[in-house]
């Protein structure tokens, strides 16, 4: 298998391979190392033979690369050590980098033992490059991000949804029963809409229901306050861990925070665009459920809009 | 008087350890063992003791419901909790019933740690 | 199959806690967070035990396996649920990525944390023979239950260690298993007796 040749092949090879190699004697001193990390490192290569691994590359004192070199020396054991626990262990730089600016090597390293070579405990460090690897990963992590984004936010508003605001109602639902905190929603309605958007037209109309949607949101202070948009020109909040005077105040805040855009609407008693609001507010328990809550604030609204709308009604009264 | 250790684990060899461990620092102290946090309390309403390393996870009551009933029985003792579980509701819970917390494994560092918060 | 006594399955138990004991001071390190590992519970299986319990679940797991070659030779895998294995990772990386998959990368860190429990526990099982074990690289791989116990032969030994990660906001459970040839069980045996002779002698 071995032609005359070998010995001379091997070494060339070691020098062609495409990742960093580098051998440290029983002592834990450079042997060997290749020419991809002669360039990575931008060292000369016989600078470092001999030199102890710490002394030739300071930057690996007290990292997990030095443990790892005692444990193959020592107890025959390997190590791998992976891009993310480790950031960039050894000062290496990319070879084929068209930037100006040089580029650190993301690096995955494993160290393992080379027993009983010439009777000596060698040991054999590889390096790999996964910079592509990482930089690929950020961008599906970019990506993924958007996308969770998209799908609980709506797309003309900007403001969550009515799926994150389901979602947020089963959790804050367990969470009221949990610590027996009461739970508000406000039902909140455009009046008029319909009459706005014959009017001014339907790109008027989108402007209008982003103003207030924003209007909304802004005017809610508390960050565990849950705006979303419920469908058409309604919207819902979830007030969680808040009783049914702690929630009309909030309601009565919303009413006055769309008033004060005097957004003009051509076909309304109030000339203004606003809104009607139906409160609903529950301490729950095992026994009841959250659909209940949502028709009572959906009554609520049914009246508040009977009784001329831009105004607050509550399930209670 | 010598001091008093009382060890409490429901493993015999954790147990073993401590104690050899313990010796070790403390060779002229008398030491005490209980496998159960029940078996720990009733050793506490008959002698005086002075020091207790007191595991978390056992079977019947836990160390922490352990410790605060002796606690209650004896003021001045002081008790270390030793356990793998750095959870915050559990180091609350330890910190509420005035114990001491010790990370686990049992080397002979883990009493050394005991000795010298504990002053002893 | 030859037992180890309770008292002897309890020494191997504390044995093992020091040991991931110094691999949860590692991995705080690495993280800058404190975690803890301890090992609760360790037991014995034949394959076929062995197998039944892991079948038990429907689970996919994710395992990280390494050789080890010394006074008995056979394989050590850390094992978690898949799902426990992604809470794992991203617990210790501290993001919370919205991809019900293992990345890459993510399956590489899994891979280290892997190896650094299994050298960890090889190192005491090394402590207490006084001989080293030759541990090869850390594999990963996902797949059912069953599929961890593929290579076995009937006669090999199987010992299951309960292990558990606790951090300070959460707490998770997973397995370091050990395939071993048959006679494993009586070095064991006695080597275990020889650290409980120490131990003795010192109370």
């Amino acid at each position: 298998m071995m032609s005359n040749h070998a010995p001379l092949l091997l070494f060339s090879t070691f020098d062609a391979l495409e990742l960093g190699v580098l051998i440290l004697n029983s002592k834990g001193e450079i042997a060997l190392w290749n020419r991809w990390l002669v360039k990575a490192s931008s060292r000369h290569s016989d600078d470092l033979i001999g030199l102890p691994l710490s002394v030739a590359f300071p930057e690996l004192k007290n990292t997990r690369v030095e443990q790892a070199v005692k444990l193959a020396i020592e107890k025959d054991q390997s190590s791998f050590l992976s891009q993310c626990l480790n950031r960039a262990p050894f000062n290496l730089f990319r070879l084929h980098n068209n930037d100006e600016v040089p580029l650190r090597m993301q690096q995955q390293i494993q160290i393992t033992p080379l027993r009983q070579f010439n009777d000596e405990q060698f040991c054999l460090i590889q390096i790999q490059d996964v910079t592509a690897s990482v930089i690929r990963e950020q961008i599906l992590q970019e990506r993924a991000a958007e996308l969770h984004r998209f799908a609980y936010q709506d797309g003309l508003t900007g403001i969550p949804n009515r799926r994150y605001y389901e979602e947020k109602l089963a959790e804050e639902w367990r969470r009221a029963v949990r610590q027996k905190h009461p739970l508000s929603v406000l039902m909140i309605d455009i009046d008029f809409f319909k009459r706005y958007n014959d009017h001014l037209g339907h790109q008027q109309g989108d402007t209008c229901l982003q103003d207030i949607a924003k209007a909304l949101q802004a005017a809610l202070r508390r960050p565990t306050d849950i705006i979303a948009r419920y469908g058409g020109e309604e919207f819902i909040v979830l007030l969680p861990a808040t009783p049914m005077a702690g929630c009309i105040t909030i309601a009565e805040q919303l009413l006055e925070a769309v008033r004060e855009l005097e957004r003009p609407h051509p076909d309304s008693p109030h000339h203004i665009a606003t809104v009607s609001i139906g409160c609903a507010s529950t301490t729950p328990n095992r026994d009841t459920e959250a659909s209940v809550l949502i028709q009572e604030a959906d009554l609520a609204l049914y009246f508040a809009k009977q009784h001329g709308r831009n105004q607050l009604r509550d399930s209670q009264s | 008087m010598p001091y008093t250790m009382l060890i409490v684990d429901d493993s015999r060899v954790s147990r073993m350890m401590i104690r050899a461990f313990a010796i070790e620092q403390r060779p002229d102290w008398v030491y005490l063992e209980a496998a159960s946090g029940l078996d720990a309390i009733e050793m506490a309403k008959n002698q005086k003791i002075d020091l207790i390393s007191m595991d978390l996870n056992m079977p019947g009551i836990d160390g922490i419901e352990a410790g605060t009933t002796i606690k209650a029985l004896q003021p001045d003792c002081f008790i270390a909790l030793l356990t793998a579980n750095v959870q915050n509701s559990t180091q609350e819970r330890a910190l509420n019933a005035g114990l001491h917390f010790i990370p686990k494994p049992i080397v002979a560092d883990t009493l050394l740690k005991v000795f010298t918060i504990a002053g002893a | 199959m030859l037992e180890l006594s309770a008292l002897q399955r309890d020494a191997l138990c504390e044995i093992f806690n020091i040991s991931v004991g110094q691999a949860a001071a590692s991995m705080s390190q690495i993280i800058n967070e404190e975690i803890l590992l301890s090992v609760p519970m360790v037991e014995f299986y034949s394959v076929e035990e062995a197998a039944a319990y892991l079948e038990q679940s429907s689970q996919r797991v994710c395992s990280i396996r390494q050789s080890f070659d010394g006074s008995f030779h056979g394989n050590a895998l850390l094992i978690f649920p898949e799902a426990r294995s992604l809470d794992l990772v991203r617990l210790m990386m501290g993001n919370s990525l919205p991809i019900e998959q293992l990345t890459e990368l993510e399956q590489d860190a899994l891979s280290e944390i892997g190896n650094i429990i299994l050298n960890s526990c090889l190192g005491s099982l090394a402590d207490i023979f006084k001989q080293p074990f030759q541990c090869g690289l850390p594999v990963l791989h996902i797949g059912s239950g069953i599929s961890v116990l593929k290579e076995c032969d009937a006669n090999h030994v199987v010992m299951v260690l309960q292990i558990q990660f606790s951090l300070s906001s959460r707490e998770l459970h997973g397995h370091v298993i050990f395939i071993m040839n048959a006679n494993s069980l009586e070095l064991l045996n006695e080597a275990i007796d020889r650290f409980l002779g120490t131990l003795m002698v010192q109370s």
